[in-house]
């Protein structure tokens, strides 16, 4: 009978333990939200966990002293009064009450490993330069960055999305994948905690026709995007016969097919051609020999960028010079790069995208030479929108009546802010009000498409 | 699915499937080798084949862009790793005379060894060989529909696969080294009591096979434009070479040949014919009627091995 007793004496300490540890764990994650803002907490901190992608960017520390309303940065202070005071107000409107102070958990899902990581290191430097010039704006609410890692995956974009939520953040920004989205997001949905993403652009994801009224989108839809490059492409080159190439195993990919069917059909143009391939798929040559054989006259592929760039290559080397139509996973540098991308097989290609380098919104200019000065690259599109979607979520959660999920989303749907994109508010389905804007790759770089 | 006429058997994509089919070739030649003298499934046949591409890729961008360099690194460090496989995983086990288990288990975790440490050395980052090692520059025969377009890069690859084919089947016919290799093949007792040194022939077949293996990395890579190499690059050929093995006979060099060669034109007929879903599919469904039909393999006629 001892022995029994033992035994279940055993299990119930360590039982015991398990829970104790537990619960000291979860009261670590709430008493970071109530610090006050004096302490000089979390500028510059952030939790890159997991496997980073390896790119090496340094952030490098600006010169920041604590004042009585926080950490003012000198590097920035001058900028952002600069930005403040140029005519064009920094601030967001909108919200009843509001004026939140203290500091906000923020958690951010990127792909900083994995297939996707181009994107997601552009997205990093975009959230961590605008954490910087959030923090050293006065208004005395301040932003922690925890920024975590989901490999690309959809179910680790499930789990870390779960910790996000156990962590009592007040708003998750991404998942860099519309794939991990369908996956991520309705945990939070269903704890109602917002969610901006800042790429996702697959149909059915925000707002109540999507996964829930708590999901917002900082980054146009293929569907805000693709007709209107489908539209003046045809304008320009007047192309009757379509070929369409596709991803058949991954949410964003196959919703921007279903987006291009549409267009072209709405533009008149048979789909004379349609191939699928999958992710990780390295020889595209069946797929292009049997677009060859159906003589299209132009070639559209909804592709995320490690297909996108092989396929393109591939493309011209097997003499194909019809035009190319991208989606949105083609709008990465690394496209045209010649060490890691399609080099010159990228000339000529055209992508619909909610910002370009070559934009004359007064904004932009200073965003890239900022960036520039900071990363030692240009950003691009998914740098523009994470930089775009961390002062959205600063607005929606100031202007808020409180840090719960309710007042942050309500206060989130009646943001107006302008941004580098331009002036920014959410539609009726939580997506951003504006035009895209049509590139073509040209000299290496994306040009708009005149 | 889409049906065409049948120009689907157009000239193009019988020209992708060989080239396709040349790398499964010769990657299946080194499981084959090691198959046909020891009797050993050797899994980790794949990750070295990714390793040596890696190390390949290391050196072109560190020092040489050649593509005749990237080759001979290639065939070292695959050469070097299949010793050192021999003698970590294999030796011990054959020493105690384990059962042939014990082996293929011992393969598979060196193999997740390998490929763990690829993917911590690459942070699972896609590396593209260096522009300068691949061949520039394409050509087309014919014209019309039935014009076929050959890159350079394409075509270097399949002469390397056929020079390894050739030299193999050179050295396990007509040189010495090839005799003994049989020899043990069949019995190695009986090649032991007839003064050969055993270890010394397994250890060249893992250095020769493994070689190969390596070969067929690098080319895997070059043959894809822009040249990716990654850590999980094995796992895209490890069932094919398994496949190529069985389809050809387990331990014949000539099967593993005219094995790759169908498989791949096998499989991008498959997407000729508008069922890309199915490429990787059907291929192993060939496979599997081929073992219901003829278990041996086409080339395969082996007797059980004398022990």
């Amino acid at each position: 009978m001892s022995r029994i007793a033992r035994k279940f004496g055993f299990y119930l300490v360590a039982l015991l333990l398990c829970s104790l540890a537990l619960a000291a764990c979860d009261n670590n994650a709430t008493t970071a939200t109530t610090a006050p803002t004096n302490t000089p907490m979390v500028v510059g901190a952030t939790n890159t966990s997991a496997i980073s992608g390896g790119m090496g960017n340094a952030t490098a520390e600006p010169n920041c002293t604590v004042t009585a309303s926080g950490k003012v940065c000198s590097t920035f202070s001058t900028v952002a009064t600069a930005l403040s005071g140029d005519g064009m107000p920094m601030t967001g409107t909108g919200g009843m009450g509001g004026g939140q102070t203290g500091t906000a958990k923020i958690g951010a899902i990127l792909s900083l490993s994995g297939a996707a990581a181009p994107y997601g290191t552009s997205q990093k430097n975009g959230l961590e330069m605008a954490r910087d010039d959030i923090n050293a704006m006065a208004g005395g609410l301040k932003l922690e960055l925890d920024i975590q890692d989901d490999a690309s995956k959809a179910d680790q974009a499930g789990q870390v999305m779960q910790k996000l939520v156990s962590a009592k953040s007040v708003l998750v920004i991404g998942p860099t994948l519309s794939n991990g989205a369908f996956t991520a997001d309705p945990i939070a949905q269903q704890a109602g905690i917002p969610v901006l993403a800042i790429s996702n652009t697959a149909d059915k994801i925000s707002g109540k026709n999507g996964i829930g009224e708590y999901i917002f989108r900082a980054s146009l839809s293929e569907r805000q995007a693709i007709p209107p490059t489908i539209k003046a492409a045809k304008a320009k080159l007047n192309f009757s016969k379509a070929a369409l190439l596709f991803g058949d195993d991954d949410a964003f990919t196959k919703s921007g097919a279903e987006v291009f069917k549409q267009a072209l059909a709405d533009n008149g143009v048979q789909i004379v051609a349609t191939e699928t391939y999958k992710k990780g798929a390295t020889d595209f040559s069946g797929q292009i020999s049997n677009i060859k054989a159906a003589a299209p006259d132009v070639i559209v592929v909804s592709g995320l960028i490690a297909e996108a760039i092989p396929v393109v290559k591939q493309m011209r080397d097997a003499g194909v010079t019809l035009p190319i139509i991208g989606g949105n996973g083609f709008n990465n540098p690394r496209l045209f790069s010649k060490e890691k991308g399609a080099g010159d097989a990228a000339e000529n290609v055209i992508v619909g995208a909610a910002w370009n380098i070559a934009s004359d919104n007064p904004k932009s200019a200073d965003f890239i030479t900022r960036y520039q000065a900071k990363f030692g690259s240009n950003p691009d599109q998914f740098a523009a929108q994470a930089y775009t979607g961390l002062h959205v979520a600063y607005f929606g959660i100031k202007n808020a009546k409180s840090m719960s999920g309710a007042d942050v989303a309500a206060a989130l749907r009646t943001v107006s802010y302008n941004s580098v994109m331009g002036a920014f508010k959410f539609n009726a389905d939580q997506d951003p009000d504006m035009a895209a804007v049509v590139q073509i790759v040209q000299g290496g770089k994306f040009a708009i498409y005149k | 699915m889409h049906w065409q006429t049948f120009a689907v058997l157009d000239a193009q994509q019988v020209v992708n499937g060989i080239f396709l089919g040349s790398i499964y070739a010769l990657f299946a030649l080194g499981y084959t080798l090691v198959f046909g003298v020891l009797d050993i499934l050797n899994v980790a046949h794949a990750a070295i084949f990714m390793v040596a591409a890696f190390a390949a890729w290391w050196v072109a961008e560190a020092y040489g862009q050649n593509l005749l360099v990237a080759v001979l690194v290639a065939a070292l460090v695959g050469g070097l790793l299949g010793v050192l496989l021999d003698r970590i995983a294999f030796w011990p086990l054959r020493r105690q005379g384990a059962p042939q288990l014990s082996a293929l288990i011992s393969s598979i975790a060196v193999a997740t060894m390998l490929e763990g440490a690829a993917l911590a050395f690459s942070h699972t980052e896609t590396k593209y060989l260096p522009a300068a090692v691949v061949p520039d520059g394409r050509f087309t025969l014919g014209s019309g529909t039935g014009a076929v377009t050959i890159t350079f890069a394409k075509l270097v690859v399949l002469g390397t696969a056929l020079l390894g084919m050739v030299a193999l089947t050179y050295l396990v016919q007509r040189t010495r080294l090839g005799r003994e290799m049989r020899a043990v093949a069949e019995s190695p007792k009986a090649a032991a009591l007839l003064g050969i040194n055993i270890e010394r022939v397994i250890m060249i077949t893992f250095f020769i096979a493994s070689a190969l293996g390596g070969v067929a990395g690098l080319l895997f890579a070059v043959k894809d434009a822009p040249s990716p190499v990654s850590y999980d690059m094995g796992s895209k050929v490890e069932l094919k070479g398994l496949a190529v093995i069985i389809l050809g006979g387990m331990g014949s060099i000539p099967g593993s040949v005219v094995g790759g060669f169908l498989l791949g034109i096998s499989e991008v007929l498959t997407i000729a014919l508008g069922a890309s879903g199915y490429s990787d599919a059907i291929p192993f469904a060939i496979l599997f009627l081929m073992l219901l039909v003829r278990p041996s393999g086409l080339f395969g006629s082996r007797a059980r091995r004398a022990g």
